[in-house]
Formats: C-alpha cells, sequence, structure tokens
C-alpha cells in the first residue's frame, strides 16, 4: 500500500480507505466543456473557410483587374479550343505554314512569298482541295512588319484569316539571351532573332485592303492556343 | 606481329601529325547523343531527323505493348540511366515516363516535349484533352522541326543535317497527305464513329467529324449500357462507318454492326509492333488508305 502511495502521490491528499472497497463516482464529461470546444473547432473551420474564400476571390479579382478577364484574355483574344473544327483546321495549317516561313526567314533573311511556300506544298498556302471556302492567300511586307492574309473567295459568310509577324527593331528590339522561354506569341531564330507571330480572324465583310500593323483595332481577333495564365503555369512547371 | 602493329600505329601517329589533326583533338569529339524515344511515332521522327548521323536512338518501352496498357519495368528504366534526351508526349499518354526518369538517377537527361505549342483538341470523353496529336500528319511535322530544333541545340555541329533530314521528312508527309485528300474530295460519308478517342487530329485534317467514341476513356471496354447507347447514337445520327483498331473485342464490334448498321473498318494509333523509322508513313499510308475505302469507295458501291 506505501510504495503503491509513493508511485502515486495524488493518493496522499485522498481520505485513506476504511476498508478493501472505496467509492468512487464517476462523473460524466461536461456537457459545457465538450460544447465549448465543438463550439471553438467550428469557428476555426469557419474562419479557415472565410479566409481561404475570400483569398481566392480576391486574388481571381486582382488578377482579372490586372489582365480584363478572369482567364487572362485581352478582350479581342480568343482561344483555339473554342473555335468551330473547320477553322481549327485552318488555325493547325498556319502554324505548320509559319513554321517552314521562319525557316525560310532565318535561312535567307526575307520572308518566303506565298507561291514560293504553295510551290513546295506547303498549307495553307497550297491549294486545299478540302477547304469549301476557298481561302486565297497573299503576303506583304513594310518595313518590320509581315502580312499573310488568307480571305475567303467560295463563301463571304466564312472568316478571314491573317498571320502578322513583326521584326524586332534593330536597335532597341528585344535580344533575349539564348536560352529564353519563348512562348506561343515568340519565335527564336538561330541568330537570336526574337520574332513576335501571332494569329487572327476576322468576318470578312468589311475588310479593307490595306497593310496591317494593329488588327484588334482593325476588328480582328487574336487567336491563341492558351491563356497567358495557362501559359505562364506551365512555364513554372517547366522549370 | 607485334612490331608490326607497332610500326603502323607510329605511321598512323605520324600521317596524323603530318595533316595537323592532333590526337587530342580526336579526343575531343564529342561522344554520339544517345536518344530515347517512349511511343512508335516518335521512333520514326527520330529516326528520320537523325538519319546518316552517330546518334543512337533508343525505345524505352518494349515495342509489342501500348502505352496505355505500359507498366514500368526495371530493365526499362535502366535503359534512361546514361540517356543524353529522351522524347515524351507531355500531355497523358506517357505520364509514367516522369517517375522512372527519376527513379534511373539520371539528372542530366535532357526532356524534349514536341508538343509544346501544339494546339490541343478536347477529349471526346472525360473532359481532358486529346493527347493523341502524333495521328496527324500536320502535328507530325510541326513535332519533326521542334524535335530537329532541340536536338540541334545538343549538337550544334549537326543543327544542320536535322533540319535537312526534317524538311525532307515532312516533304514525304505532306505528299502522303496531298494524295490523300485528292482521294476524299467530297466524300459520300463524312461523319463517322471511331472506337478508339486517338484520330481526332486526323480526321479535322481531312474535314471528318467524329460523332462518337465508342470507348469511355483510353483503352477501356465499353459497359452493356454504353455500347447500347452507342447503338442508339449509330441509328439517331445515320452514322454508317465505325473505325475501330485490330484490339478491339470481335464480338462488341458486331453488335455495332448488327445492332447499329454500321460498317466496322481497321484503322491504327500506331502504338505498338517493331520499332522502325518508316513505321509512321507506313501506318498512315495504311490509315488514309483505310479512310478512303470507307468514305469513298465502299460507300459508292
Amino acid at each position: 500500500m506505501g510504495s503503491q502511495g509513493l508511485r502515486s502521490p495524488r493518493r496522499w491528499f485522498r481520505w485513506p480507505a476504511r476498508s478493501g472497497y472505496r467509492t468512487v463516482e464517476v462523473q460524466p464529461p461536461s456537457r459545457a466543456d465538450e460544447g465549448g470546444w465543438l463550439f471553438l473547432a467550428a469557428g476555426f473551420v469557419l474562419l479557415g473557410v472565410i479566409y481561404t474564400y475570400g483569398f481566392e476571390r480576391e486574388a481571381s479579382r486582382a488578377l482579372s483587374a490586372a489582365s480584363g478577364s478572369s482567364s487572362g484574355l485581352l478582350p479581342y483574344q480568343l482561344l483555339f479550343r473554342e473555335l468551330p473544327s473547320p477553322e481549327q483546321r485552318t488555325f493547325r495549317a498556319m502554324q505548320e505554314g509559319v513554321g517552314e516561313a521562319v525557316r525560310v526567314r532565318g535561312d535567307s533573311g526575307s520572308w518566303p512569298s506565298v507561291e514560293a511556300l504553295a510551290a513546295d506544298g506547303v498549307p495553307p498556302f497550297a491549294p486545299d482541295v478540302l477547304d469549301k471556302t476557298g481561302v486565297r492567300w497573299s503576303a506583304r511586307s513594310e518595313g518590320l512588319f509581315a502580312n499573310y492574309l488568307g480571305v475567303p473567295s467560295a463563301d463571304p459568310a466564312a472568316p478571314a484569316f491573317l498571320i502578322l509577324v513583326q521584326e524586332p527593331d534593330p536597335v532597341t528590339g528585344e535580344k533575349p539571351p539564348p536560352p529564353s522561354v519563348i512562348d506561343e506569341e515568340h519565335q527564336l531564330l538561330a541568330d537570336g532573332t526574337l520574332l513576335h507571330v501571332t494569329y487572327w480572324k476576322r468576318p470578312t465583310a468589311g475588310l479593307h485592303n490595306g497593310f496591317i500593323i494593329d488588327p484588334a483595332i482593325e476588328g480582328w481577333a487574336q487567336i491563341r492556343v492558351s491563356t497567358p495564365l495557362e501559359e505562364m503555369a506551365k512555364n513554372e512547371n517547366a522549370q | 606481329m607485334r612490331m608490326l602493329n607497332k610500326w603502323r600505329s607510329g605511321l598512323l601517329l605520324a600521317l596524323l601529325t603530318v595533316v595537323g589533326i592532333a590526337p587530342t583533338a580526336l579526343a575531343a569529339d564529342p561522344p554520339p547523343l544517345k536518344v530515347g524515344v517512349t511511343l512508335h511515332p516518335y521512333y520514326s521522327w527520330v529516326a528520320n531527323v537523325v538519319a546518316n548521323t552517330n546518334v543512337e536512338m533508343r525505345p524505352i518501352l518494349p515495342g509489342e505493348v501500348d502505352a496505355g496498357d505500359y507498366q514500368p519495368r526495371p530493365e526499362d528504366i535502366k535503359k534512361l540511366a546514361d540517356l543524353d534526351a529522351i522524347v515524351i508526349n507531355g500531355v497523358g499518354h506517357d505520364d509514367f515516363i516522369l517517375d522512372m526518369i527519376k527513379a534511373s538517377g539520371n539528372t542530366k537527361l535532357v526532356i524534349i516535349k514536341p508538343n509544346d505549342g501544339v494546339p490541343l483538341l478536347k477529349a471526346a470523353n472525360g473532359g481532358t484533352v486529346n493527347s493523341h496529336t502524333f495521328i496527324s500528319f500536320s502535328n507530325a511535322i510541326q513535332q519533326t522541326y521542334a524535335i530537329a530544333k532541340a536536338l540541334g541545340a545538343l549538337r550544334p555541329e549537326l543543327a544542320e543535317t536535322f533540319q535537312k533530314n526534317a524538311a525532307d521528312y515532312a516533304r514525304r508527309l505532306r505528299a502522303i497527305k496531298s494524295r490523300a485528300a485528292e482521294r476524299l474530295v467530297n466524300p459520300a460519308i463524312n461523319r463517322v464513329v471511331t472506337v478508339h478517342d486517338g484520330y481526332g487530329y486526323l480526321m479535322q485534317e481531312f474535314g471528318i467529324e467524329i460523332v462518337g467514341v465508342v470507348e469511355p476513356a483510353h483503352g477501356l471496354v465499353p459497359s452493356a449500357q454504353e455500347l447500347g447507347n452507342m447503338v442508339d447514337l449509330l441509328k439517331r445520327e445515320k452514322v454508317r462507318v465505325v473505325f475501330s483498331e485490330e484490339t478491339f473485342p470481335e464480338p462488341l464490334l458486331n453488335v455495332l454492326r448488327q445492332e447499329g448498321g454500321a460498317h466496322v473498318y481497321i484503322i491504327s494509333h500506331i502504338a505498338s509492333g517493331t520499332y522502325a523509322p518508316d513505321k509512321f508513313e507506313v501506318e498512315m499510308q495504311k490509315n488514309v488508305d483505310a479512310m478512303v475505302q470507307a468514305l469513298v469507295t465502299d460507300p459508292g458501291h
């Protein structure tokens, strides 16, 4: 008994048992205590939810304010995945054609003509027997800009397409270091020249015949593969 | 004999010194680039880009295994250990490779994702993207150039050869596509169902609409209810052509034939078999031939 008391000092302050039995009243857990803890926990969860929701919403609002929309797209931009299938097909052909044109530009220093690309069978410049709208392509360049313009000849309701290329200004142009991250609007030539290449569409009605430098002002919509935010996330994952 | 060898070595050394090539310069030549691939089309594309160079190629998956059914194996992880670069899909078709690369311990491996910048179509079922970008002429050409550029950055002395090879390959692929397009002008049928969701890019290039896809997800066999829904779709949309693959169970195809009234044609998403430089061209030619037969020739009779 004595050794048990030494191991458990709290027993020293208890009334000594008069016999081998003792009576202990087992109290139920306090309702007030339990309710208090539950209330506190619920409060923490609620605060967490409010904080997370508020933070996300505020961050989203800030991004929207900075970029103009919740996706980061500017008002004149649209996405490839939202285009109807025939226009997606044209866009893919334009991308393929740009690849070839950029390679010729890299090798020769000048942009190839539509006729030269068509002679090599390069889409969308080569005759396309499956194109129901009969898009005819022409190329022009002025100063630092080049236009490849495709206008439908068989279906006036079909859209016109534009590939706009901007060369860097030889004096003030961007001169990125070689391992630069190239996004979907930039192409880097082997000599370090950074080209700005964008794709556009607009209704054919009202299309004027002049050279195009600022398509957004002239009613063109820029076609992008991904939103700027998606592109940013992809670049972050790649690093 | 040993004296003769010494004499020959001495002569060679003298010759090299005379023509100004020091032995140290020979030793400084970079070792052959070792490039791995995950999918069969990538093997064909890389093989054509590096043709007539000393680049070594290595498929990581066994040829007979479809990437959709593949389980990583230790002997395949070993194949990654000394690679310089690897070409991967990176948009959902070979995600297993990233863990395999980590497990290989090869921290210097350059991962080439030719799909970067390629516009992706939506998957027919499931809300993700269609990762079969490689079943397409246009994508194959763009991705071949992307591979040439990436490999050229690793071996600048071969960059021009890679670019020229890529251009030659692109010309051949465009010729196949152009001949097929001539035969697919005004097809009798321009709406189809495919068993596998691997043909969105290819069909779009030829203006063919895919009305439905039989497999509920990559490589999954449809349930009885899903197959019944597909039969209803075939009837409702009056679709008469189904493009299937050799591996899809024949009894299920018979349901589509008998209940849905569809004609079934076989095409391939180039997912298994022997790795070969001409495999992509050969199988894509077969694919467009099957399309011509299904959409132009047979309906005309």
